[in-house]
């Protein structure tokens, strides 16, 4: 079973889940069910979004990306955009986090953590912690279901990112270096993905094409596309489609472009196009989304011509 | 992307390891401080207590305090105000709070939070000023049940944190965890506008913020809407219009009020006298300033002396 962004549902999955307005999603299977519900989403295709899983009982067996990953108890998962989840085994204890890229982003910054125009994508960590750190984030998690069950009020949305905040500040705080497991080794290849990962977050705006990745960095496309598959279970040309549509996406949620210039700053020849390459990748046109999520294209030009 | 975290903030480790959090249990409350950016006193421990080390004259600090049972009587830049049981009051900071009376059976929890923490939960929530919107400001009102219930817990929390060993990024837990009391606090109170959405509305929003910023800075100095329609760029009229909106009062009501406040405090909380207090508020004499401050609150300046005098 795939889950795109769109077709959430309570259906696919037997556990508790509640979202607010698309951006905070939460999921546990911590009532009454016990350790033998099976997580029954099998795959995670979200393309914009970071997950926090806490594995409390029990094991969790996935892929992330191209890396087999395998949780105990006390496990605590980081996914960011971009990279594919698929679950092979559960059965396990467990709640999991599911917040929006750019609502994610807006939370580092206001951390400090990081500015706000880098997206990490493509990358993952895993971590053991001890019962005690687990308990500390468990606590943390039921204040955030306890204000997704509130009924809905003006600011409920600031609660919930405050809380996710705190998460997060537990999180990175206690978090020791022996507590990190390590899933990849700094061989050339990792050094080769890391340097493309640089060169992509430099150039997605202008180079689309395999070719300028590979030219770049001295390499053959052929060696570029193991590289990226090894790490991330893509060909060098989806990881960067999913990665430009991943910043195009960002960019109409900040509310501050109309289509015209997303495609023009993105360097597509024309509009037509972009809503082509949209399309193609998403499945939906970049008009048609931008409904769907309640986002508004601001036209310029009209408001330039009426102050005019 | 993860390697960063662990790297950075080391801003806050500093932060939090000079402010070792010392908690003084006395027979009667808790204080516990964090590099005096944060404080909170309760009377769980032991009832029957209210220290006025936290609270007393003017201050620099935002305060928010509930009552669960008993009731104190305040009174905040010379106005009576009682906080009955179950009610929540919400101080800005510069103003000048007495502690008049407390019941013997008082049961309460307080914080006082710097400036420089609301100034960034502030900006986190988006709101496009910082704390000047609240200045000259208290809020009490009452609570539900299940609202009171919330905030004690959120205080619960931060207190056990506060209280217990420090770690790297304690400083940003404790500033998410107020900023959910804020949130309840804004909801309690329903005192908030909802930030602004698009752009497009922000422009007269922001004009009115910079406005009340404005006052607080140049009240002492100027009484005229144009001087600060000027200062704003657009005409005395507009400016009315835009205050109006927003807070159904116009420019010279808020001047006028935010003049007063000023004037109370100098003369009850300073001890100013009349000529002094004039001159502090740049009227060209005594005289004007009686007459302008009869206008406003019906009373002269010396008769106000007097009653203040009087009560104390």
């Amino acid at each position: 079973m795939i889950l795109t962004d769109e077709n959430i549902t309570n259906e696919s999955f037997n556990g508790y889940h509640s979202s607010f307005e698309k951006k905070y999603h939460i999921y546990d299977n911590l009532d009454g069910k016990g350790e033998s519900t099976i997580f029954s989403v099998k795959e995670f295709n979200y393309s914009e979004h970071v997950y926090i899983v806490v594995v409390l009982r029990g094991s969790l067996n996935l892929v992330v990306g191209g890396t087999d990953v395998h949780m105990k108890s006390n496990d605590f998962l980081l996914v960011t955009p971009c990279l594919q989840i698929t679950i092979k085994e559960s059965r396990c204890l467990f709640f999991t986090y599911c917040t929006k890229a750019y609502v994610m982003s807006e939370i580092y910054k206001h951390m400090g953590i990081c500015d706000k125009n880098y997206f990490h994508a493509f990358k993952f960590k895993h971590a053991h912690f001890t019962p005690e750190k687990t308990n500390v984030l468990l606590d943390c998690y039921m204040r955030s279901k306890k204000e997704h069950m509130r009924e809905d009020y003006p600011m409920k949305e600031y609660t919930l990112r405050a809380y996710l905040t705190a998460l997060l500040a537990k999180i990175f705080s206690f978090a020791q270096k022996e507590d990190w497991q390590i899933h990849v080794k700094n061989t050339r290849y990792y050094e080769l993905f890391n340097l493309f990962l640089d060169k992509l977050n430099q150039n997605y705006k202008k180079e689309r094409s395999v070719q300028y990745y590979a030219n770049a960095m001295n390499i053959a496309p052929k060696y570029l596309s193991a590289v990226i598959c090894s790490y991330t279970g893509l060909t060098a040309s989806q990881a960067i489609d999913r990665y430009v549509i991943f910043a195009i996406k960002q960019s109409l949620y900040s509310n501050e472009h109309n289509i015209k210039t997303i495609s023009k700053e993105f360097h597509f020849p024309n509009q037509s196009f972009f809503g082509r390459y949209f399309k193609r990748i998403t499945g939906v046109s970049p008009h048609d989304y931008m409904k769907s999520h309640n986002l508004k294209s601001i036209n310029f030009n009209q408001d330039c011509n009426k102050e005019g | 992307m993860f390697s960063a975290p662990f790297e950075h903030n080391k801003q806050n480790a500093e932060k939090t390891a000079e402010a070792a959090p010392q908690t003084f249990v006395s027979d009667s409350y808790a204080v516990s401080d964090f590099s005096s950016l944060l404080r909170l006193q309760d009377s769980f421990d032991c009832l029957n207590a209210f220290s006025q080390s936290l609270l007393n004259g003017k201050t620099e600090l935002f305060y928010c305090i509930q009552i669960l049972q008993g009731c104190i009587s305040l009174e905040i830049n010379g106005e009576e105000e009682i906080v009955t049981a179950k009610s929540q009051l919400m101080i800005s900071p510069e103003n000048s709070i007495i502690i008049r009376d407390v019941s013997s059976d008082i049961s309460y929890f307080m914080i006082a939070i710097h400036p420089k923490i609301t100034n960034e939960i502030f900006d986190d929530l988006s709101f496009p000023y910082s704390n000047t919107r609240f200045t000259l400001k208290h809020l009490v009102s009452p609570l539900s049940e299940e609202q009171s219930q919330r905030s004690l817990e959120l205080y619960n929390e931060i207190k056990h944190d506060l209280i217990g060993p420090n770690y790297k990024m304690k400083y940003i837990y404790l500033r998410s965890m107020l900023c959910a009391l804020f949130v309840e606090g804004i909801n309690i109170h329903d005192y908030f506008p909802m930030p602004l959405q698009g752009k497009s509305e922000s422009r007269l929003y922001n004009v009115y913020c910079r406005f009340i910023t404005l006052l607080n800075t140049h009240a002492a100095e100027h009484r005229s809407v144009e001087y600060y329609a000027n200062l704003l760029g657009i005409s005395s009229k507009y400016l009315s219009f835009v205050c109006i909106s927003y807070s159904n009062k116009n420019a010279s009501a808020w001047i006028n009020e935010t003049v007063i406040q000023k004037a109370k405090i100098l003369m009850q909380i300073h001890g100013l006298s009349l000529t002094e207090t004039s001159q502090a508020l740049h009227f060209l004499t005594p005289n004007s300033f009686s007459r302008y401050f009869k206008r406003a609150t019906g009373m002269t300046p010396r008769s106000f002396i007097k009653s203040q005098k009087q009560n104390n």
